[in-house]
């Protein structure tokens, strides 16, 4: 077999994988239209349970623990700890990608799209979906520290609670310029 | 050779019948009106099929004037192929003028790379350049149609059931289209039967998605795309991107510091 037999067909193949992949939806409903800024959720689950997250990843608490009881117990509570880090940065992974589509969402929906901002926006989801599993990798390997998971928390709501105030802006603009006034008065 | 021949004549019987088909409903339908290029590729390929009967039919099959007879018609076809894409994608994603702005620059950059890795990577001695042309064409269109869905997929923008599938079609065409012609031309003259009848096949199944997604077709007026003001995207998108950056440079750190390993 030619050389050139075998570069075309895995060329084919891959197409042939990516069609597959692309044609199948996306779970959750997808919407067009006005309906789709509607049905954007930027409620951020993960920020309820920060504070039980907290306690159960307290350095200070396994270090006692770890003081307390027999070696089995202790490791059995270090990898309870690794599970409970690895579902919280699920959770916020899960949270990113809702802020993610949202603003897919606006950018499909905008009348003009900045092609530099839309490369940008790809190439940092694509470096943050690298990045989240090569932590989720560290965190399997080791338990962790609360102090990592905190700070990506706040990144994530913060970013969320910016993106809410936009939204309610988007959501004004589109009922047009007479709601703006109303809204305002 | 002979049941060669004739399997080939009963597959061209069926593309025959099924173009008839598909060109029927679309008329009936009247949807030369909102797809006038996909009709147009139907149309020809129905004009392909009594022109090249006529030719081999005085010359012989064998002859040079059906093998370029062939070869011309059939460029002739994957460009109106090639039209009826275009006409696909600006369909579906027409309406969100921002994205369909992006859209087809970045549709035309990887139909254009595909078509030159074909012309590239083909044979071109005298005998097989019209079959790397063939090859190119073919492989940029699979090429487009995938690109594009991803886009879609991507900006999550709903692509109708008929469409995605008169969109698949096309593109499972011109992938095995692509793999057949590579094959032909490493094995050239050994495969030119078995050639002309995987590519029939091929033909078939791709009318009858075709003639199906057509037929459950509906009119594409039913959705009007209700536009944001452009003000909201220049507010959100740059919002996003610095904070996305600075979630990415946390996780740089939480990557590099010790304090994530360690209990």
């Amino acid at each position: 077999m030619s050389l050139l037999l075998v570069t075309v067909g895995v060329l084919v193949a891959g197409l042939l994988g990516l069609l597959l992949w692309s044609t199948f939806k996306k779970t959750g409903a997808r919407r067009t239209g006005k309906h789709q800024i509607e049905s954007i959720s930027l409620h951020c689950k993960h920020v309820p349970n920060l504070s039980q997250i907290r306690q159960a990843l307290d350095r200070a608490d396994f270090e006692y623990l770890t003081a307390k009881v027999n070696e089995k117990a202790a490791r059995r509570v270090h990898a309870e700890r690794r599970r409970i880090a690895l579902k919280y940065l699920a959770g916020l992974q899960g949270d990113f990608e809702q802020l993610m589509d949202a603003a897919q969402v606006v950018a499909s929906l905008s009348p003009q799209v900045e092609a530099k901002e839309e490369w940008k926006r790809f190439r940092l989801s694509v470096e943050f979906k690298v990045k989240y599993q090569l932590v989720r990798a560290k965190i399997a390997m080791h338990a962790p520290g609360f102090h990592g998971l905190e700070n990506l928390a706040q990144l994530v709501s913060s970013l969320a609670m910016n993106l809410e105030r936009a939204v309610g802006e988007i959501g004004i603009a589109a009922m047009g310029p007479a709601a703006a006034v109303s809204t305002k008065s | 050779m002979l049941i060669l021949a004739n399997i080939v004549k009963v597959l061209w019987g069926c593309a025959l019948a099924l173009q008839l088909v598909v060109f029927a409903i679309m008329i009936r339908k009247k949807q030369y009106k909102e797809f006038p290029t996909i009709f147009s590729y139907i149309l020809i390929t129905l004009l392909q099929s009594p022109v090249l009967y006529l030719v081999y039919a005085i010359y012989g099959y064998g002859s040079w004037p059906a093998y370029w007879t062939g070869w011309i018609s059939q460029g002739i076809v994957v460009i109106f192929r090639w039209a009826a894409v275009c006409e696909l994608c600006h369909t579906i994603l027409g309406q969100f003028r921002g994205i369909w702005g992006l859209a087809w620059r970045v549709l035309t950059v990887f139909g254009a790379l595909a078509l030159l890795t074909a012309l590239v990577l083909g044979r071109h001695d005298f005998d097989r350049l019209i079959s790397t042309f063939d090859l190119g064409l073919e492989f940029s269109i699979a090429t487009v149609m995938v690109v594009f869905f991803l886009f879609a997929r991507y900006y999550q923008v709903e692509v109708e059931t008929s469409l995605r599938s008169i969109g698949v079609a096309f593109c499972l065409y011109s992938c095995f289209r692509s793999l057949n012609d590579i094959v032909l031309q490493t094995f050239w003259r050994n495969y030119a039967g078995t050639w002309s009848i995987i590519d029939q096949i091929t033909y078939v199944a791709t009318l009858i998605l075709l003639g199906s997604a057509v037929y459950v077709l509906r009119p594409q007026t039913e959705h009007r795309i209700v536009l944001l003001p452009h003000t909201a995207y220049t507010q959100f998108a740059p919002q996003v991107n610095e904070r996305l950056k600075a979630l990415n440079d946390r996780l740089s750190q939480l990557l590099r510091s010790k304090e994530t390993g360690s209990t």
